[in-house]
């Protein structure tokens, strides 16, 4: 029994065409993983303010901003609030974006829809790298500019209060 | 033996009867998770009083209603309150959208193993979505941290 070498041109055409439905993000950069996608393709990012809530009677700092519900219960029974940290995540479909917290936990953000109605709807969760979950979903509908507020961890005597809000990428 | 979340609500706000509270007390001293949960509702039950005296709700009833409503979902952890009027508590099943809130709407959470609260909070002339949730800070890696020195 005679083999065809593998080198006739039928055999390349075939090698080809297993390759393209082998690795179709190779063909197609469009469909590339996440990692690879290119920052200027998000037209939406979430802006992420990250909190220390604590009673150590320094106010509120400056750089937060104007938020008054920091001065309402149950905010109100925190007397100091310190910006540790403002990351701008960009939020692009099928490409979530992790922000690290400064209690080792994982944010992590990714966008869902945008909407017709002027608004976008997003995932977030909170991981615990080699733990528990803190919070394992967030789905959340937003028009852009308006913040939501996850809270309540734990962290040097205080807690961490998270405010996000989706902007329009500039 | 199994200690549910509204025994453990029940016995923190004083109102179990004597022999589950008993067993909550062994219970406490000999299971870490049924320690840890207790230190969650507690910080939870201050959180959401400071709100509801601002309000005028009793949390009490609102908490252990969430509570024997998360057996139904039990994809998803327990939602303890909704405070605020419009405040959306997100159920895979069928999630309802805020009608005094719409600029945003959480429309599901999962609280995993935690206890958890939605609820709006006054900003100026909008209301801020608020998802709250009971940590240990032991889980949160806060005595790791407090050694490392990382901020």
């Amino acid at each position: 029994m005679t083999r065809r070498p593998l080198t006739t041109p039928l055999a390349w055409v075939a090698l080809a065409l297993i390759g393209l439905v082998t690795f179709p993000a190779a063909a197609s950069p469009d469909r590339a993983e996440p990692a690879g996608d290119k920052p200027a393709a998000a037209k939406h990012v979430a802006d992420v303010m990250v909190l220390h809530a604590t009673n150590s009677k320094r106010g509120i700092d400056r750089r937060i901003g104007d938020m008054p519900e920091l001065t309402r219960p149950p905010f109100s029974s925190y007397d100091s609030y310190t910006l540790v940290n403002r990351a701008r995540l960009p939020l692009e479909k099928g490409a979530p974006k992790r922000l690290t917290l400064p209690n080792r936990r994982v944010l992590e953000t990714a966008l869902l829809a945008v909407l017709g109605d002027g608004s976008v709807r997003l995932s977030a969760s909170i991981n615990q790298p080699g733990g528990k979950d803190f919070l394992p979903l967030l789905e959340v509908k937003a028009k852009l500019g308006q913040a939501f507020i996850v809270a309540g961890q734990s962290y040097k005597s205080g807690i961490l209060v998270l405010v996000i809000r989706v902007v329009a990428a500039s | 033996m199994k200690v549910t979340d509204l025994e453990l609500m029940l016995f923190h706000d004083g109102e179990l009867e004597a022999e589950g509270a008993r067993r909550v007390r062994v219970a406490r001293l000999t299971r870490a998770d049924v320690s840890g949960r207790l230190a969650g509702i507690g910080q939870v039950g201050d959180f959401v009083r400071a709100l509801a005296e601002a309000r005028g709700i009793d949390p009490n009833v609102a908490r252990r209603e969430a509570a024997q409503g998360r057996r139904r979902r039990r994809a998803f952890g327990a939602v303890m309150l909704a405070l605020a009027a419009g405040a959306v508590l997100g159920v895979p099943e069928a999630p309802r959208h805020a009608e005094a809130a719409p600029a945003v709407a959480i429309e599901a959470v999962d609280f995993g193993s935690r206890t958890g609260t939605v609820f709006l909070v006054e900003a100026g002339e909008t209301q801020t979505a608020v998802v709250w949730l009971s940590d240990d800070a032991r889980l949160a890696g806060e005595e790791e941290q407090a050694k490392l020195g990382t901020l």
